[in-house]
């Protein structure tokens, strides 16, 4: 990536460098998940607090049992998930951001995309399996 | 005929983490953001163990325990606590405030504050709560 | 992948010396890059010893006496030496900004100037920037309305209206801002408008007389030309002339999210 521009009439110069700033087009599209990305990170925020803050207020922390009924209550247990949840979701979002950024290969970029979401769903479907799995 | 031109240098040359808290805060953001995507791993990881009996559940807390695992969760409390307040600081940006200078180093300066605060705070607290009681 | 080590062909090594003449006593050193097309080499900084009671107070009259007393050589772009031309943008320690409006006294040390941040260079201290003048030809500098006015006359608007335009159409175009920009190191040439030509859009946009907001909005509203912004924020912090192309960047985000 930068090339420099070969010499030349100004005009053609010009011309063509236009023609490739503008690229393959807008897409019309980007301010939609942009303004996803800005809600999930907002909604994860109480959620992972209030898990944060209910864990450490426990008691024994090396204690298997007192965790397992932490997730018998099932507030504690939906707020993990919730918290899991939007974790994850912004997690993969911000993965991809920085892939787009500085992985130019379109093939291994689609790839790292793909990567994540699959990577960043089995987190979020181990997780919640385990935790019906400990609490029940 | 001509050279390939060089690129001019960047990152070599620049000064990202100056003192007007723009680069650095935000260099620093995407980092914390890959740590805590490690530290998910590690969640995940605990969740599981916690679901595969006790026997499972005592190799994660070996692990945990270890100096290895001190290390991680002192780092990973750094950067999710890191992650939140700046990331909640960027929501302000977004949302068009505090893009002046002054504001953006005073919030920038209060970040930090904050970070440490937390971060050591929920040590401290783990510390007086399960090793002095 | 992005290269964030510099390619080969744009290592900067370590170049030649120029001692001050006998007798100077007020030396400062300076350290410039340098790279001559025609030679085949690498780029490389050159130190140059500098008698500050021998010369102006400012970067730019250090270059130009490099020029004429030392080394002619030296290539670099300037013209109006009160920072209204936007000619005279390089990297002085750091920091992307004028040569002629920076003091000598204002720094501490060796003052090291070199070209803008990664853009392909030219010779010397001149870079190609061919790339932001297009994408400043991309969003369209220019009013655009088809409210028919009668001939002779202008297009009407309010004090009000003009105080709009005010930190947005004072832009030299020296692209400080833009090179200053790590996301538009990374995807300036691959989509990212830079702060440069945003703040132009956003100054189009804001114009009570121009009738093609949506249009605009809608050719910004794409994940690389407007959304490769991350809120780093450089740029308002190098502007020359003071202006926050950071905030016409988040006020153009919300106005083009608004349209959903």
């Amino acid at each position: 990536m930068g090339s420099g521009s070969s010499l030349g009439p100004k005009d053609y110069e010009k011309k063509s460098k236009l023609a490739h700033v503008k690229g393959v087009g807008s897409s019309y599209r980007g301010s939609h998940e942009w303004l996803v990305s800005r809600l999930q990170a907002v909604i994860s925020v109480p959620f992972t607090i209030y898990v944060l803050i209910s864990l450490l207020l426990m008691g024994n922390a090396n204690s298997y049992l007192e965790f397992v009924d932490w997730l018998g209550n099932p507030l504690n247990m939906a707020c993990l998930i919730i918290a899991i949840i939007t974790l994850c979701w912004h997690g993969v979002y911000g993965v991809i951001t920085v892939v787009n950024d500085y992985v130019h290969d379109s093939g291994i970029n689609f790839f790292l995309r793909l990567l994540a979401k699959i990577f960043f769903s089995f987190i979020v479907i181990v997780s919640i399996v385990s935790i019906l799995l400990s609490a029940f | 005929m001509e050279n390939k031109r060089p690129i001019s240098p960047h990152l070599q040359i620049y000064n990202i983490f100056s003192k007007d808290m723009t680069s650095g805060p935000s260099f620093l953001n995407r980092f914390t953001g890959i740590i805590s995507t490690v530290g998910l791993i590690y969640l995940a990881a605990w969740l599981v163990c916690l679901a595969m009996g006790e026997v499972y559940y005592d190799y994660y807390l070996w692990f945990i325990t270890s100096w290895f695992g001190y290390l991680s969760l002192v780092g990973f409390t750094f950067a999710f606590y890191y992650h939140l307040i700046n990331g909640l600081r960027f929501l302000i940006f977004d949302l068009g405030y505090w893009l002046t200078r002054k504001s953006m180093f005073i919030s920038g300066v209060w970040m930090i504050i904050l970070t440490l605060i937390t971060s050591v705070g929920t040590w401290a607290f783990i510390l007086c709560r399960y090793i002095l009681v | 992948m992005v290269e964030f080590a510099l390619p080969k062909n744009s290592v900067v090594v370590k170049g030649k010396y120029f001692k001050a003449k006998e007798g100077a006593k007020n030396i400062r050193i300076f350290e410039i890059y340098r790279w001559d097309p025609e030679s085949g080499e690498n780029p490389r900084y050159d130190t140059f010893e500098i008698d500050l009671d021998d010369c102006g107070p400012m970067i730019l009259d250090v270059l130009m006496k490099i020029k004429d007393e030392i080394d002619t050589s030296l290539v670099f772009r300037r013209s109006c030496r009160e920072g209204i031309c936007g000619s005279c943008s390089f990297n002085i320690n750091g920091k992307n900004t004028l040569a002629c409006i920076r003091k000598i006294n204002e720094y501490k040390g060796k003052i090291r100037i070199y070209p803008l941040p990664h853009r392909p260079v030219i010779k010397d201290l001149v870079v190609d920037l061919s790339t932001p003048y297009a994408q400043y030809e991309a969003i369209q500098p220019w009013l655009k309305a088809d409210t028919p006015i009668e001939q002779d006359k202008e297009r009407l608007q309010s004090p009000q209206e003009r105080a709009k335009l005010d930190g947005l159409w004072e832009c030299i175009l020296c692209f400080c801002c833009s090179t200053s920009c790590p996301s538009y190191w990374w995807n300036g040439e691959r989509g990212y408008f830079g702060p440069s030509a945003l703040l132009q859009a956003y100054r189009w946009v804001e114009d009570s007389r121009d009738e093609y907001m949506g249009e605009r909005l809608a050719e910004l509203d794409d994940h690389s030309r407007l959304f490769s912004c991350h809120t780093i924020m450089n740029c308002m912090d190098v502007c020359p002339k003071n202006l926050n192309p950071g905030k016409a960047i988040a006020e153009l985000k919300k106005l083009v999210v608004s349209r959903n």
